[in-house]
């Protein structure tokens, strides 16, 4: 029995310790390289999370002010279109125009903020607080709000004011984070 | 000599997938003959842990055969073995950087292909037949490096029952305590002691059938 066993256990300690294996090297490696891609990419999570968004709002405003105030004067144009004779309506029309002019400038200022902040976002560590970016959430909201109020009326002096101020604040705010 | 000159002038820093892939072929045989001293093992495992991805292809091309006939006797199977080496390869390797140097490489490894076959086991709970395509496939997988005797010997193993299979392979052939056993199967090392006892009967038993009589 006993010269049984150890028969048993040598011919089980002379077994090879290897058996011809097939390739699959190129399968390994590329999990290891999607494992790593994967890995960058939850790294860079939180980073590309913030600079999505705020890239993808300067594409939504750059987008956006053409055709808003191509609208907006086409819209002049086809609501009032003898006022542009009268002097009375022409002062009128100065105040929404300049405030227009003004608007645009500071929309394509604060779009090439957004892509400061994202890159400066994206290529750091630095990361833009939750309060900060509630705040410019909260602007957007507002501007858009204005948007679609001055589309309805696009002669309102008040609004126009009021889309000024928050383009003013947004780009303050932009500006403190960029600078 | 050929391995030793690949593992020496192969830069590790060389992450050019193109010149690597241009060299593999002609490079090939030389990494399949390697042998790579203890002391070289653990500084491939040190540059893998840092990143280097040549350094882990070098110990899968030094381990593979190992790791794969561990894994055909757990599992019994040819087709199952190679997706469990090529998995256990893909863990090790997200897991190098738990790799203490404490113990051997190849003992680290093989406890990850145990792990491996095992969740699987859990998971799919069909039984292998033992037929004539079996047979051949089993036979052909072990060709190349056994003869005919060891072969049947090899057959005999992945016949036992799976829990007497797994302690035997382990105790006897990698070399593991009752004690680790019990630790990587979970269960107590007198389980495991009385597994071993009923595996070998049974080796015996089936490997000369009038003895037992």
């Amino acid at each position: 029995m006993m010269n049984q066993d150890n028969d048993l256990l040598k011919q089980l300690q002379n077994l090879p310790s290897e058996a011809q294996a097939p390739d699959r090297w190129a399968e390994i490696q590329q999990s290891i390289e999607s494992d790593a891609l994967s890995k960058n990419k939850a790294g860079r999570k939180p980073h590309s999370r913030w600079s999505m968004a705020i890239a993808a709002c300067a594409v939504f405003i750059a987008a956006l002010s053409p055709w808003y105030f191509e609208q907006d004067k086409s819209s002049v144009d086809v609501v009032n279109p003898v006022a542009q004779t009268g002097e009375g309506a022409s002062e009128q029309q100065e105040v929404p125009k300049a405030y227009q002019l003004t608007i645009e400038s500071l929309q394509q200022a604060n779009a090439a903020y957004y892509a400061k902040l994202g890159h400066m976002v994206y290529e750091s560590d630095s990361m833009v607080s939750p309060k900060t970016l509630a705040s410019l959430e909260s602007l957007r909201q507002a501007q858009q709000q204005y948007r679609h109020a001055l589309a309805e009326k696009p002669q309102s002096g008040r609004l126009q004011q009021r889309l000024f101020w928050l383009y003013q604040k947004e780009r303050q705010l932009l500006r403190q984070l960029v600078v | 000599m050929r391995g030793f000159f690949y593992f020496v002038f192969k830069p590790f820093c060389c992450n050019d997938h193109l010149i690597r892939k241009q060299h593999a072929e002609s490079l090939l045989s030389a990494i399949e003959v390697t042998t790579i001293e203890p002391e070289n093992i653990l500084g491939l495992v040190k540059k893998a842990q840092e990143g280097s991805v040549s350094a882990f292809e070098l110990l899968y091309r030094h381990h593979s055969n190992q790791v794969f006939l561990l894994c055909l006797r757990m599992s019994g199977c040819r087709g199952r073995a190679e997706d469990f080496m090529q998995e256990s390869f893909i863990k090790a390797w997200q897991a190098l950087a738990s790799f203490k140097m404490d113990s051997q490489f190849s003992t680290w490894l093989h406890r990850i292909a145990v792990n491996t076959v095992l969740a699987d086991k859990r998971k799919n709970t069909l039984d292998l037949v033992y037929d004539h395509d079996w047979e051949r496939e089993f036979e052909q997988s072990l060709s190349a490096s056994h003869n005919s005797t060891q072969i049947d010997l090899e057959k005999t193993i992945v016949q036992l029952p799976a829990q007497a299979r797994y302690v035997l392979v382990l105790h006897d052939l990698i070399g593991m305590t009752h004690q680790e056993i019990g630790e990587q199967l979970d269960i107590a090392a007198g389980t495991s002691k009385a597994h071993l006892n009923r595996a070998r009967s049974m080796m015996k038993e089936l490997l000369d059938p009038a003895s037992e009589k």
